[in-house]
Parts: C-alpha cells; structure tokens; sequence
C-alpha cells in the first residue's frame, strides 16, 4: 500500500471524527502516504490532524461563486471543475475513502484515479451506490435511529476494517493556539466553555435554558468563568445570553478564534457545554470533558464525544431523536434538562466529584461515553430505567449486525446480560415487553429470506434459460416486495428491511450468476439476522449460549 | 440636512391638501399620498413596513422613499432604520410641511439620487444589511437607483427573468387561469415552474365524499387542513431545496398561512390572484397577512378590507388567452353539434337557474355543468352536466348567434344589482370574436365600451329585446364581436395581465428581483464550444432551446449510452455542487 486517500468534504467537527481512522491506518500502513482532501475553509483543522502526509483543497466557496455568479460562464465553470478534477487527478491512489455523505463527493470519487475505493461512489450509469457494508449499514443509522446505535466513527473504523482499533479522537494543538489562550483566558478559576449554535438549528439548544443554567451554575461556582465560543454568526446568540446572564461572569470569544485558536481555548476550559456540535468533537480530541445536550436532530448514539467519560444528555420524549426530514415546530425536547440540575451536573465536573449520582431525571437520559467489550463506542446511563421496546431492539441489533458486519461471534447470553444489566431485564421477559406479534413477523422474515435465498443459489449455481431467469427475477422482487412489506409494518423490525434494501440497490456490475450469488448471500445474511433476533426475543427452551 | 434647507424649490413637487385636510404630494404630476386620506394611508403603510421587518427578524430597515406621513408612524419599529429619499425637493416640502423630530431623532437619512453617496453608509458594508422596503411611488420615481440598492440586498440580482412558481387550485374554474397564467409568463420569457397538484384532487374528492355523511361533516375541514399541510409540505420540500423568485398563487391554492410564513423566511416573494368575489369566499381574510401582494378583480370594494387586513393590494382583471380563444372556421360536423342562435355556457349557479328558463322559448341552449337534470333543463341541454374542454368552448362560442353571459351569484334571483367584477367569460367571448349580450356589472365599462364593443341586460325583459333585436341584425352583430375583439387582443389578454402583475410587484413595497443566476440555453452553450467536443456531444441530446439547469444536465446524461463518460461526470459533479451549494446558502454554515 503506498497511498491512501480520505475525501472529506463535510465540516470540522467531522474531520475530527476521522482522526481514529488517521492513526489506525498510519499504524496497519506505517510507510504509505496518507492524503486528505478537505474543503479550503477547514484546511487548519486538517492540520490538525496527526498522521497526514498532504492536505488537498477543494475551494468550495470559490465555486460556490463561479456555480452561482450570474457574471460567470458556463463553459469557464466546466473547464475550472475539470481542472480542479485534473489537478487531484494528478495522484493515484491505491485505495480512497470517501466520508463525505453526499452525491458531490460520490461524483467526485469517481473521478479520482485509484485503484479501490471505499463509500459513496457511482456505478458505472451514474446511480449512487456504497459497497461497503459498514457504509451501506449507516442508511439504517439514519432511518431508524431509535434501534440502530453505532456512533459513527465506529462506522468509519469498520469501513477502513480497524473495528475496535482503540483509536482515540485527536488533534495536535499547535502551540501559538495554546498561547492565544493563554492571553485570552484567566489563571485559577474555573473555566465552563459555552458552544451555542449548531451547524443546524435543529441541533441547537435554545440560548433560554443555557442562560438558565449558567444563572443556577454561576449561583453554585461563583468563581466560574463562562467562555463563550463560535463563529461570528454565532454573536447575536451570545450577545442574548449576556443579556439574560447579567451575573454571570464572561469571556467572549464569539467569531474571534480561528479553529485551531478554538482547541487552545477548549483545552485550557475545564468543561465544555453544548449541544451536538464540532466543537464538542474538538474538545473530546483534546481531552476536555463535555456535558453535550443533545436536542432535535442530535442523536447521541450516533455522534457523542468518542472518548470515554463524556456526558450527554438526550430527551426521553416519544419522538426523539428526530427524523432527518423532521421539521418540528414544537421542539419539547428543550424543555427536558432543567437549569439546576443541570447547573449540578456541570458544577460536579468541575469538583471532579462523579454526576452519575445525581437524582434521575423524569424526561431525559443521562449517558456516559464508554468503550464496551468489542471496542466500540457505548453510552452507558446513568440510571437503571425500565426499558422502552426500542431499547430492547436496539441492544439485540448492536450484537447482531456487529457479528454480520465484523465477524464478532455472537453470544445470546451476553446479550441477556446486557438486557439485565442495563434494563433489569431477564430473558424471558424480551417477549413481553415488545409488540406482539414480532416473533411471528421475524419467523415470516426469515421464511422469505430463505426462499429468497433458494431461488438466488439455484440461478447462481445454474444456466437459466432466459424464461428460467425471467421466472427467478420475479420470485427474487417478490421476496424483495415481502421483506419490505414485513419489515415497514412494524418501525422495530426497520432495520431489517433498510439492510437488505440497502445491499440490493449496491450489487456490483457483475455477471448474472456473481450477481445472483451476492443476492443470495444477503439474503442469508437477513435469514441469520431474523433467526437471532427471533431467539433474542423468544429463546428455545433446549437452546443455549452460542446462537448457531 | 443643510443641504436639503438650501435646495431650491423643485418645480416637480406640488403640495395639496387632502379631503381629510392633511398635507398631500404630487411629484411631477403623480399622486405620492392619497389624495383621499394620507395619514391613513401612511399609517397603514408603517405597520405593514413594521411587520414586514418583525417577520424577517431585521433589526435593520432601509426604507427607499420617505413618504409623506409615514414615518410619523414608525414608531413600531425599534431597529436601525435608514432612510434613502431620491428627491432633494419632496425631502424639503415634507420636512417644512410636516413635523418629523420625533422621528428624525431616531433615524438615518440619505437625501439624492447619488448612488455612491447612499452606498457610503456603514450599513451597506455590514454583515447584516437587514430589510430593504420601499415606497412604492419613491420606486416609481427612482427605478435605478432602488435596483442598484436593492442589489446590495439581494447579491447577483440582475434586472432579469423570474424564476416563478405558479400554483394553481387543486379543481375549478380557477384551474385554467392557472393555466393561462404560467403560458403567459413564460411567454414573457420567465422561467414558470407549473406545478401540477391534480394528483390530490381524488382526495380531496374522498374528502367531500366522506363529509356527505352527516356524522362525519364535523371531519370536513380537519381532513381539508390536513391535505393541505400534506401539500404544504411538498411544496416546501421541493422550494427548499430549489427557491423560486416568486410564488404566484391563483384562487382556492392550497397554502396555507404557516407555508406560506416558511416560503416568505426562504425570501420567496409570495403573490395570489384572488380571482373571485370577495364578499362570497371568505378564506382571503386568513391569508391577507401572509402574502406580500395580492391581486384581486374588486378594485372598489375589495381594496379598503384588504388595506384593513393588513394586506398589500392591486387590482388585477380577468383576462383570456388567445391562443385557446379565437375566432374558428367550424367543421359541417361541429356546425351540426353546436350551431344555434343562443347559448349559455356556464356552472348552475342559483341565479343563472332562475333566470334563463325564461328564455328556453328562444332557443336557448345550456352548456356546462351542476344543472339541475329535470325539466326545463332536460330539454335546453344538449350534453347535460358534461364539463366542457376549452377547445369545445371555444366551439360552442363560435357557432352561437349570440352568446349569453350571466356572472354567478349564489343568493340573487337573476341578476345580480350590486355585481362589480368582469367575469373570464366576457373577455373570452371578446377573445373569440363572439357576440355576447352579458349582465350589466359595475366595471365593465373600464374594459369594454357598451353598445360598440359588446351589449348588456339589466333584466330580462332587457334580454330578451336584445335577444330579437340582434337576432335579426346580423351584420350589427359582427361588427361589435370585431370590434370587441380588437379591444381584447390589444388589452386583456393574459399576458397583458401578467406583464401589470410583475410590473406592480417590482414596483411594490418588497422588491422582487430575480436571486440567482439565470442560467444559459443549452443551445448558447453548444455555440461557445466547439473545442469542447466530449461537452457538445452530450450537450446535442437535449433540447437547444431548453435551459441548461440540473433538470436539463440529467436529461443529456441520461440519453447516453454505456459507462458514464468524464465529461458526463464533470457535469454531474457541476449540477451536484450547485445543487448543494443553494442548501448550504441558505442553510448557513457554522461549525
């Protein structure tokens, strides 16, 4: 392996999330280069990360303007993004990564020269398709994110094949950043950072109960700085804060640090408070503990901080987390941290005494990041809660997609040890607490799975006719029609049907009887899943421990 | 200040007092206030600037023309507020004439015509410009000077087509003007979205279905809202992504108040045609805050509930398209179907129910639909209840002696005695070069000259001497059809419309410019490259005239044959990060 490529045209909070990944490929590959191509405007975040060999820029505000400058010219528009593709061209890679979850990139990657590449890429007619099944799996992370929790730089690791790598978040702080906070920050007193905007609204918490809380932390901490951070944008919210924090004490920094100058801040703050943003991912990469609320669109699963011993709070309401494509115009989800006891959980950090004590709230989780046996990110709370039938779900479909997706042997009694451990629930008792009627939906799963199975193995393994085929075709897209069916009909049971879907849309342009055989293989894979959840649910009296 | 004290006296400006007795202006022999009551207009004007400015959250306004009166009534306000007056000489009659120190205590005022001296304020540099509103007389005077400002407002605005979304009602005889509205704009060279809600219609149909059924009516107007929000909804997915310039809306579109407050938050400036009778649909008062503009047909009445609601008004008539409206040579075999002396062709309204069976002994044939099927109707319609096709009417006109037109009332008997607006059908009869004997209606003489152009009723016995009279005068009656038409085509068809409606929204109180880049023809693209053979090639498989947008870039992509070229994915890669860029634009993008 002599270069390996990371596309990753998101923002910076995301690029620190790659930072596992860096050093986990630096080590399996210690003599190749490694080359990140990033957008222009996070370049100094980038070279921040460890382990890169060179930075590639893609200006994506210089066009941004020449797309939508009504003075540039189509064909000079054409020939700049050849050039820039032509320019990047330039490097061959062996194998190139693309992060970036959108169709930008997918065209993008298939216009780079290198040999394999890994995620959003275009087939051969234009579709979008992921061929790794780490990558395929996020389009369940995303569609149903109540049951499917993977953090997401997990997803990359298994991407790169470095599952459980013990790869921490990142950066090196340069050190004319660690003097910038010097200067700006006091000597000797506690130091609260305060993000308040999100990359989207939807992310954000309301500026309202930040002033609360740091009104009832200032109350408790009378000494307690608050360091105000953001981009400049972000000044009007920091200026409403002061407005309703008369007494609290401030540091602002609002829109005057550059991303680096903000990780010489972080690092000097003792806590950082905030909703889901790239700066709670700064601080995790630069050890500073995070309290992180996580309203609307944030889903702790999937982003809290990748590193152990942050905190994160996340609201019990029914619609939590939203859809992707939610728009809320009721976000109750706000409501459910009050100031104290939020003020209480933050002052406990800064004494260094342990918020895991705190008396339970009604409306919200407290979570605590941890690493779990396989090495992959876990969120453990911080009160034991009688489970919801997703929470359930979600510990048995963690187990089960981690044995199809890494190999991990799969342990039913482990998982009733993780029921009881985290819910107090025995095994004998999954069934009771979930809808009715999904063993049986499982068992009619996994019946369509194997003819599915079946009639894929038989066009693989023979040469049809053309009617022959014709025939497999039809039964193939019925059983396809019957999984979907099955799997919508009850939201637990999505993810079934999401990783099928998604695995079918990216077969590769291959023969009829290679073709037929991935088919086959995934729908021996759905088989597998719905037997070991189906077992998960409603264990055989005579079985016990390995599932088979 | 001392510059505006040392102007001399500008010829242009004439001061007069208005019927309520407060200072009015004219400016080089237009009306700048009311001549009726300024003070009223001024206030009404202040709250509308007042909560165009709270809506957008601006904390800054520019105001563009200092009116009369109304910044003695700004004070709702409480942001920066600067003001940009063109005219040295109507900043001089206003502020010896009015008293304004109150309110120049707190705001800012650019006097002149100089560009670059109204550039020089520190608010064209900040980050935050806020909301540019202007006066829409101060827009009529200074045209360029607005455009150049509203430029800084609205980067990349350039005085060029719109990119319109025209949404039509879900059914109705709103429906086809709609219709003709998007041809005409496009005609005007714009660039129309029609967006096509047809698909809704059966459920809305279920709707009214399910509601037949007493115990369930109370459901009739949740299921209503809920199907609205449903297109609400798509609309918005689909505006967010892609915003239009504007959002024409015709009578009975399925926005509601809340879509419509989102499109306004994207910066879609929201106009509805509101085709209808004022005093009969009652739904434009739920509305009235929620569009920047609304044209409607009732110029005398209309206009004061609108100003009262809050609402920016502008009349707006019927019109018809010439294209589906014309005169035709019939066919012996539709000659056959249609010919007769009288016809009507129309919904079975009450008042048209209880007029026209007096003139079945004429021969009057009934076209349409929603007629009661018993006698004296069973005998008068030829195809009873059958929704006729434009073309059909169109045939139906042409093969009528004379044409009947009565304008709908639910509640009168015949006609209707305080009837204002001109029905469609007055103007596709004159479009058709049809003789039409219509009811007598308040504004028809602003349209058509009455006994040269087309005739009138005012009861039946009116009608019915008509009928005979013109019956029997052929040549009288061609004459006026010709002469109708000539009027028509010169004043009211659609595109004549719409070319009033964008010119009253540009000169209007929100400025509607266009925000994007207009993109090129695929055909302009294809002459500048010659040396770009691989481009050419997939570019020649779409049409030349066609824009060259993401549409038409998937289109020429799509076509080909085989792996994706590099050039078919260069041009995938421009429409994606196009794409991706209006999001992020709008979307902001902080850490």
């Amino acid at each position: 392996m002599k270069r390996i490529g990371i596309l990753n045209l998101t923002r910076f909070g995301d690029l620190i999330q790659t930072t596992p990944v860096l050093a986990g490929l630096r080590k399996r590959h210690p003599d190749a280069e490694i080359h990140l191509i990033v957008k222009t405007r996070f370049r100094e975040a980038a070279e921040m990360l460890p382990g890169v060999d060179e930075i590639h820029e893609i200006d994506g505000d210089a066009l941004a303007r020449l797309l939508v400058d009504p003075d540039s010219n189509f064909l000079d528009a054409f020939r700049t993004v050849r050039y820039l593709v032509d320019e990047l061209s330039r490097v061959h890679f062996d194998v190139l990564f693309n992060f970036t979850h959108s169709r930008t990139s997918a065209v993008l990657l298939s216009l780079l020269d290198a040999d394999h590449t890994v995620g959003y890429d275009l087939d051969r007619r234009g579709s979008r398709r992921v061929e790794n099944p780490w990558l395929q799996h996020m389009s369940s992370l995303v569609r149903a994110r109540r049951v499917t929790r993977y953090n997401l730089v997990d997803i990359y690791l298994g991407a790169a094949g470095l599952i459980g790598c013990g790869e921490p978040l990142y950066v090196q702080v340069p050190p004319r950043a660690r003097a910038f906070a010097l200067e700006r920050l006091p000597a000797n007193v506690p130091l609260v950072a305060v993000q308040l905007g999100a990359s989207t609204d939807t992310k954000a918490w309301a500026v309202s109960r930040y002033a609360e809380s740091l009104n009832a932390l200032a109350r408790l901490v009378p000494e307690m700085r608050a360091v105000l951070v953001g981009v400049p944008a972000e000044k009007q919210l920091a200026h409403e804060l002061r407005n309703a924090c008369p007494e609290v004490a401030f540091e602002e920094l609002v829109g005057e640090t550059s991303i680096a100058e903000l990780a010489g801040v972080i690092e000097r703050c003792d806590v950082l408070l905030t909703a889901d943003t790239g700066t709670m991912h700064l601080a995790g990469a630069v050890g500073t503990t995070t309290c992180s609320i996580f309203v609307g669109l944030g889903n702790p699963w999937e982003t809290a901080v990748y590193a152990e011993g942050h905190w994160a709070l996340s609201s019990r309401i029914g619609c939590a987390p939203c859809h992707h494509f939610a728009k809320c115009g009721f976000p109750a989800c706000h409501e459910d941290v009050p100031a104290d006891w939020l003020a209480e959980l933050i002052a406990r950090i800064l004494r260094g005494e342990d918020p895991g004590t705190l008396p339970a709230l009604p409306r919200a989780d407290l979570l605590r990041t941890s690493f779990d046996e396989h090495g992959l990110l876990d969120l453990l709370p911080a009160h034991r809660r009688a489970p919801r039938p997703h929470d359930l779900m979600a510990v048995a479909y963690r187990a089960v997609f981690l044995e199809s997706l890494a190999g991990r042997p799969l342990s039913l009694e482990q998982i009733w040890r993780e029921g009881e451990r985290r819910y107090g629930v025995s095994p004998q008792h999954w069934a009771e607490l979930l809808p009715g009627g999904i063993v049986e939906r499982l068992h009619r799963l996994e019946e369509t799975a194997r003819s599915g199975e079946e009639a894929a193995r038989r066009l693989a393994r023979g040469r049809p006719d053309p009617a022959e085929a014709r025939r497999a075709g039809d039964l193939l897209r019925q059983c396809d029609e019957r999984t979907y069916d099955i799997a919508r009909s009850e939201p637990l049971l999505a993810p079934l049907g999401l990783s099928l879907e998604a695995a079918l849309e990216s077969l590769p342009e291959a023969s009829l009887p290679v073709i037929a055989q991935r088919s086959a293989d995934e729908y021996a894979a759905l088989r597998r899943r719905a037997a070991l959840l189906r077992d998960i649910i409603a264990p055989h009296p005579t079985r016990k421990g390995l599932a088979t | 200040m001392e510059r505006i004290r040392r102007a001399s006296t500008d010829s242009d400006i004439e001061t007069l007092t208005a019927r309520s007795g407060a200072l009015s202006i004219r400016v080089g022999g237009v009306q700048e206030t009311s001549a009726e009551d300024p003070e009223q207009e001024a206030r009404e004007l202040a709250q509308y600037f007042a909560e165009r400015a709270h809506e957008a959250a601006a904390r800054r306004l520019v105001l563009f023309g200092m009116g009369v009166h109304t910044l003695r009534f700004l004070s709702d306000f409480d942001g920066q507020l600067l003001v940009i007056e063109p005219s040295i000489g109507l900043a001089r009659a206003v502020l010896e004439r009015v008293d304004l120190s109150q309110a120049l205590a707190r705001i800012q005022l650019v006097v002149g015509e100089d560009l670059a001296e109204a550039l020089r304020h520190p608010i064209f540099t900040a980050r935050e410009r806020g909301l540019l509103l202007a006066h829409p007389s101060a827009r009529h005077r200074a045209r360029a000077l607005h455009d150049a400002l509203a430029e800084r407002f609205h980067p990349g605005g350039t005085p060029s087509p719109l990119d319109v979304a025209v949404i039509p009602p879900l059914y109705g005889g709103a429906v086809p003007v709609a219709e003709a509205s998007a041809r005409a704009l496009t005609a005007l060279g714009h660039r129309v979205r029609e967006i096509d809600l047809s698909a809704f219609w059966p459920a809305f149909q279920e709707i009214f279905r399910t509601a037949q059924d007493g115990r369930l009516a109370p459901l009739s107007e949740s299921l209503r809202d809920g199907l609205g929000r449903v297109i609400g909804e798509m609309l918005l997915g689909r505006f967010e992504l892609d915003p239009p310039d504007l959002i024409f809306a015709v009578a009975g579109a399925p926005l509601d108040p809340q879509t419509l407050d989102r499109l306004g938050q994207l910066g879609v400036t929201r106009a509805l045609w509101f085709c209808e009778d004022f005093r009969v649909m009652r739904y434009w008062s739920d509305l009235a805050r929620s569009y920047d503009t609304i044209f409607h047909i009732q110029p005398d009445d209309f206009a004061g509930p609108l100003r009262e609601a809050g609402a920016y008004g502008v009349p707006l008539p019927m019109g018809f398209d010439p294209d589906l409206h014309r005169p035709i040579e019939l066919s012996s075999e539709e000659r056959r179907r249609y010919e007769c002396d009288v016809s009507f062709l129309g919904a079975g309204y009450h008042n048209r129910s209880q007029f026209l069976p007096a003139l079945f002994s004429m021969g009057l044939r009934v076209y349409g639909t929603e007629w009661p099927l018993t006698a004296p109707f069973s005998t008068a319609m030829p195809e009873p209840n059958i929704r006729q096709s434009s073309a059909d009417a169109n045939r139906i006109f042409n093969a009528s002696r004379i044409n009947l037109n009565l304008h709908s009332s639910p509640w009168c008997d015949g006609i209707n005695p305080v009837g204002d607006f001109v029905n469609p059908r007055t103007f596709e009869l004159a479009g058709a070069r049809c003789f039409q004997l219509v009811d007598e209606r308040r504004d028809l003489s602003r349209f058509f000259e009455i006994g040269t152009e087309l005739e009138t009723f005012a009861d039946i016995d009116e009608c019915r001497e008509k009928l005979r009279y013109y019956l029997d005068h052929p040549d009288e009656r061609s004459e006026i059809a010709a002469a109708a038409h000539r009027r028509a085509l010169s004043e009211h068809t659609y595109r004549h419309r719409m070319e009033s409606a964008i010119e009253a929204l540009s000169a209007g109180p929100v400025p509607l410019i266009p925000r994007r880049n207009v993109l090129p023809s695929v055909g302009s693209v294809l002459e500048a490259s010659e040396d770009e053979p691989g481009l050419r090639e997939i570019l020649t498989r779409v049409d030349a005239d066609r824009v060259l947008d993401g549409d038409a870039i998937s289109l020429a992509v799509g076509s080909g044959d085989g792996p994706l070229t590099r050039d078919e994915k260069l041009l995938l890669l421009m429409r994606e990060a196009r794409s991706e860029i209006t999001v992020l634009n709008e979307a902001g993008d902080p850490a």
